[in-house]
């Protein structure tokens, strides 16, 4: 039933024409599995108007969490970075994330009802954390559940993404060469030195290294740098 | 560059396989972790290795293969339908001539550079997934991959379809899925990836086509054999 349900959602995710369709079903999936919160999105401190972040997540308490950059001690986000893996927020006790600051981010979370979290790092081809977050009365122990709960995440997620993508129209995309010698290019190497890492020639790497200028229609090294980061497809 | 071996020229290429499978066991057992697979002589190879699976393999200009991956048809047992389908439970393991299971999909740590940003080397893979489907006439390929890769196929916009719900969440989780192989994808995995001409030679085309019209005729005598 839950398995069947969780395909249904996902054959609609892939059909929805608009992001509150897409909620809505993902929503109405989520209440089927008791799940009474959640939050999907970026966790990182950047603003933007394209940045991802919705959810049912207590208002008061996400104003309070970017406020004051909670993300730099948030044990759930420390986790998240350090693994691939979903994980419930009990298991963070005995790992030793709950320490310091990060345990009183933690205290305040319970006080807006908070507690018994379950967290799914999604991943993001421009190599952003953002993460999903469940909670619900009882705690999401059901291991089906969470099976569900990771497949509809991906397609809610990619689904979203895909809305803003196309509400962003940036067509301009770097190779993956372009990307790899930028990535150098932004850690002071030289054409040479990449060439060396690249094992390619100091001529090809300074092509690449022209061509991704030319697309971004910047003069410097260093502009191309801050426009791949800009738009979002290199990390620094 | 990516190359296509398969039993009729495997004797041409016993370097470029003996480096594979070198290759996945330091990457799968090594770096990944997949204890159950290790083995003492540091080759990673299983009973889905065998007379009917088709090879691709990259290597790099000094002749290093730097990643693989391999296609096994479903009318005979593959990885999919004999160790996972129990993950499957929805879809059902599509089982005919127009699918093939892909597995052991690797790149080597050297050459990949960012998560989610496939490096070249996988964008040859992908690419020549894609024109293996094409140049076969496929409605799709089945295999069993970690939820990240399938999280990153969607982002991609790969058209792909999970078979049923994902297994050991926990520890990362499996999902088996299926990838559709139409003509636009092709088409956009190569402008997306800067892969601006075809992966797999014309001859080998030639070669996998062979391959599948034998298997695929006398699929009895195969299994003898």
């Amino acid at each position: 039933m839950l398995s069947l349900r969780t395909m249904a959602f996902v054959e609609v995710a892939e059909i929805v024409e608009t992001e509150q369709e897409l909620i809505t079903a993902f929503e109405c999936l989520l209440r089927e599995m008791n799940i009474t919160q959640y939050f999907v999105g970026e966790v990182s401190g950047i603003v933007g108007t394209n940045i991802l972040r919705l959810g049912n997540w207590n208002e008061e308490w996400v104003e309070r969490y970017i406020g004051h950059d909670y993300h730099y001690v948030d044990p759930v986000v420390a986790k998240a970075r350090s693994t691939p893996k979903a994980f419930a927020w009990d298991e963070l006790k005995s790992e030793g994330f709950i320490k310091g600051r990060a345990k009183q981010t933690f205290e305040e979370a319970g006080e807006f009802g908070i507690k018994a979290g379950y967290t799914i790092p999604v991943f993001q081809a421009n190599g952003y954390l953002a993460v999903a977050s469940f909670d619900s009365d009882e705690g999401v122990q059901d291991k089906r559940i969470r099976a569900a709960l990771q497949l509809a995440t991906i397609y809610f997620h990619a689904r979203l993404l895909a809305f803003r993508d196309e509400s962003l129209a940036c067509d301009a995309q770097l190779t993956p060469r372009q990307r790899e010698c930028l990535h150098w290019v932004a850690r002071g190497k030289t054409d040479w030195e990449i060439g060396e890492i690249l094992k390619i020639s100091e001529a090809t790497v300074h092509t690449h290294v022209e061509k991704a200028k030319r697309l971004y229609a910047v003069p410097t090294r260093l502009q191309a740098v801050v426009e791949a980061v800009l738009k979002r497809e290199l990390r620094l | 560059m990516l190359r296509i071996v398969t039993r009729q020229n495997a004797e041409l290429y016993e370097d470029q396989l003996e480096q594979m499978f070198r290759l996945r066991h330091r990457v799968l057992v090594d770096i990944a972790g997949w204890d159950e697979i290790r083995r003492s002589d540091e080759r990673e190879i299983d009973q889905f290795d065998n007379d009917l699976t088709t090879y691709f393999i990259v290597t790099d200009p000094q002749e290093h293969v730097v990643g693989s991956l391999r296609m096994q048809p479903t009318i005979f047992p593959t990885l999919t339908s004999e160790v996972f389908p129990h993950i499957c439970d929805i879809a059902g393991v599509p089982q005919a001539e127009t699918f093939y299971d892909c597995s052991r999909v690797i790149a080597a740590p050297e050459v990949s550079q960012v998560a989610g940003q496939p490096s070249w080397v996988t964008s040859e893979l992908h690419s020549g997934m894609f024109e293996f489907g094409l140049a076969l006439g496929l409605e799709g390929l089945t295999c069993v991959l970690e939820i990240k890769w399938f999280h990153y196929m969607k982002r991609w916009n790969w058209d792909v379809r999970p078979l049923g719900l994902p297994e050991n969440i926990d520890e990362g989780g499996s999902v088996a899925a299926c990838i559709n192989t139409t003509e636009p994808m092709l088409e956009m995995i190569q402008k997306t990836r800067g892969v601006r001409e075809r992966v797999i030679h014309p001859g080998d085309i030639g070669l996998i086509r062979a391959n599948h019209e034998l298997i695929h005729s006398k699929p009895g005598a195969e299994l003898a054999a």
